[in-house]
C-alpha cells in the first residue's frame, strides 16, 4: 500500500494539487494569523489602556486630599476610593487593609514601582490563569519618589476567551481554505490533460510502439509546424495520427477547413506561399512549412500535402531506421 | 523537512493565546503637591464635575483655609474653568460655613443637603480634605462629617471621579 501511495505521490497531478493546496493553505494560515494576532493585541491593549488610565484618573483626582505620611485610616479611605479597581495602596510598611495583599503583586513589579516614577504594568501566568497588575508609585513635584504606591490587578480571563475564540476561527478560515485549495488545485491540474477529449482543438492517436531513430527536436519542428498551419488555416478538430507502414512511420495531420486551394496546392511547400492573398499580412510568415518539409527531407523522409473533401491533410513520412545525415 | 515543520509548529503554538510580560513602563506617575512634600503652600485644590465624575481644579490663589476653600468652591467654576467642561452640582449659595476640629472634623454649610447629589456631597468632601491636607491637618479615619440645615451626614469619605 505504502509503495501505491509513493509511486501515485510521484506523479506529476498529485504533486501540483499538493503544492498548490499548501500554498493556499500558508496564505490563509499566515492572513488568520496575522488578523489574529493584531485583534489579540487590540483586545489586550484595550484592558490595560482602560485599566491604567482609570486608576491614574482615579489617582490623581484623588491625590490633593491626600498628605505625607498617611495613617493607615488615609491608606483605607484612599484604597476605598479606589474600590472599584480593587486597589492596593502601599506607602513603606503601611498599607492598605481591604482589596489586594501586598504578597499577590508581582515582586518584580513592586521592585519597578517602588525605585522609579514610571506607572508599570506586568502581565503574569497564574496558573493558567492569565493576570494583569499595574503598579502606580506617586512622585513629589521635584521628581523623586514619596513611597506611595498604588497597585491593582484585573483578571484576563474575558479576554482569554475573546483570544480563544478569536484563535478558533482563524484555524476555522485556515481549515475551510483546504478543500477550495485542493478543488483549485484538480481544476488546474486536469486542465493540463484536457488535450485528447472530444471537445479539444487537436485530436491525437498515437498508438506506443511505433518508434523511429530521429533527432527529436526536428520532428517537433516539423509536427509544431503542421499542427499550428492546419489550426491557423484550417479548422478544429486537427486529427493527428501516427500509424507504422512497412519501414516507414506515417504522421498525418488532417483538419476540417476548407482545404487548400487548387491554385495553391502545388507551392504549398514554397517559401512565402500564402493560401490567402487577401491576408498578404497575417501572422503566419510563410515559411513554416517549408522549414517541416526541409526537416523531414533530412531524415530521408518528405511531406506532401493533399483535400480531403472535408479539409487539408499533411502527411509526413520518415524511414523509421534511416541514417540522419548531416542532422548528427 | 522535519526540523523546519517543527519550527513552523512552535512559531504558530507561541503566537496562540496571552504571554507573561516583563515589567514595562507606561507613562510619568502622578504628582503629588503638597506642604509635608514640597514645604511650600500649594494651590488650593477644588472639585468640580467633568463628565460626570468629580474632578480637581488648581487655582493658583496660594493656601487657604477649608472655609474659604469651600466658599471658592460655591462660588462655582470660572469661565475658563466652564470653556474646559467643568460643571457643579452645588447651588451658587454664599454665607457663613464653619469648621468645627475634631474626630472626625465636622463642616457646616449654610443649605439643606437632600437636594445635592452624589456628586455634589463629593466635591464638599473632597475639596474640605483637599484644604485639610493642604494644611497639614489630615482628618486622622479619613472621613468628616457634613451638616446643612436639614441633615447631618457623618462618616464622609471622598470619593472623586
Amino acid at each position: 500500500v505504502i509503495r501505491q501511495v509513493r509511486s501515485w505521490l510521484a506523479g506529476l497531478r498529485p504533486r501540483l494539487v499538493a503544492a498548490f493546496a499548501v500554498i493556499m493553505i500558508l496564505g490563509a494560515t499566515a492572513a488568520a494569523g496575522a488578523s489574529y494576532v493584531s485583534a489579540r493585541n487590540a483586545i489586550l491593549k484595550g484592558i490595560q489602556d482602560q485599566t491604567m488610565l482609570k486608576l491614574r484618573d482615579q489617582i490623581v483626582a484623588y491625590l490633593p486630599t491626600v498628605s505625607l505620611p498617611p495613617s493607615q485610616a488615609t491608606l483605607d479611605a484612599f484604597a476605598s476610593a479606589l474600590k472599584p479597581s480593587g486597589a492596593l495602596v502601599v506607602y513603606h510598611d503601611l498599607y492598605s487593609s481591604s482589596g489586594m495583599s501586598p504578597d499577590q503583586v508581582p515582586a518584580d513589579l513592586r521592585q519597578a514601582v517602588a525605585t522609579s516614577t514610571y506607572t508599570q504594568f506586568q502581565r503574569v501566568d497564574a496558573h493558567g490563569f492569565p493576570q494583569f497588575y499595574v503598579g502606580i508609585p506617586v512622585q513629589t513635584s521635584s521628581g523623586t519618589t514619596t513611597g506611595l504606591e498604588v497597585y491593582a490587578g484585573a483578571s484576563l480571563d474575558q479576554q482569554q476567551a475573546a483570544i480563544d475564540e478569536l484563535a478558533r476561527q482563524a484555524w476555522l478560515v485556515s481549515a475551510l481554505a483546504l478543500p477550495f485549495a485542493v478543488g483549485v488545485a484538480l481544476l488546474a491540474a486536469r486542465r493540463g490533460w484536457e488535450i485528447g477529449s472530444e471537445n479539444a482543438a487537436v485530436v491525437a492517436d498515437l498508438p506506443a510502439g511505433i518508434t523511429a531513430a530521429l533527432d527529436r527536436r526536428r520532428l517537433d519542428i516539423v509536427v509544431a509546424n503542421l499542427v499550428g498551419n492546419a489550426l491557423r488555416h484550417g479548422a478544429p478538430p486537427v486529427e493527428v495520427v501516427l500509424r507504422a507502414e512497412g519501414g516507414d512511420i506515417v504522421l498525418t495531420v488532417t483538419d476540417h477547413g476548407p482545404g487548400i486551394a487548387d491554385e495553391v496546392l502545388p507551392r504549398v511547400f514554397d517559401r512565402f506561399a500564402k493560401a490567402d492573398t487577401a491576408r498578404a499580412r497575417s501572422e503566419g510568415s510563410g515559411l513554416g512549412l517549408s522549414i517541416a518539409r526541409e526537416n523531414a527531407r533530412l531524415h530521408g523522409g518528405d511531406i506532401v500535402a493533399a483535400n480531403t473533401g472535408t479539409g487539408a491533410r499533411f502527411e509526413l513520412r520518415l524511414p523509421r531506421a534511416a541514417g540522419i545525415g548531416e542532422a548528427r | 523537512v522535519k526540523k523546519l515543520l517543527i519550527l513552523v509548529v512552535l512559531l504558530v503554538v507561541s503566537a496562540c493565546g496571552i504571554k507573561p510580560t516583563g515589567v514595562v513602563p507606561a507613562g510619568p506617575a502622578p504628582t503629588l503637591r503638597s506642604p509635608g512634600v514640597s514645604g511650600r503652600g500649594a494651590d488650593v485644590i477644588l472639585y468640580f464635575v467633568i463628565d460626570g465624575r468629580v474632578a480637581p481644579v488648581s487655582r493658583s490663589t496660594g493656601t487657604v483655609g477649608v472655609e474659604n476653600a469651600l466658599s471658592l468652591l460655591l462660588a462655582g467654576p470660572t469661565p475658563d474653568e466652564v470653556d474646559d467642561g467643568y460643571g457643579t452640582d452645588l447651588p451658587r449659595q454664599s454665607g457663613p460655613i464653619v469648621l468645627s476640629p475634631g474626630s472626625p472634623p465636622a463642616i457646616t454649610v449654610p443649605f439643606p443637603l437632600k437636594p445635592i447629589s452624589g456628586a455634589g456631597i463629593n466635591q464638599l468632601v473632597c475639596t474640605a480634605f483637599a484644604a485639610l491636607a493642604a494644611q497639614g491637618g489630615y482628618s486622622t479615619d479619613g472621613t468628616i462629617s457634613l451638616s446643612g440645615t436639614d441633615v447631618r451626614l457623618p462618616y464622609q469619605a471622598c470619593q472623586a471621579f
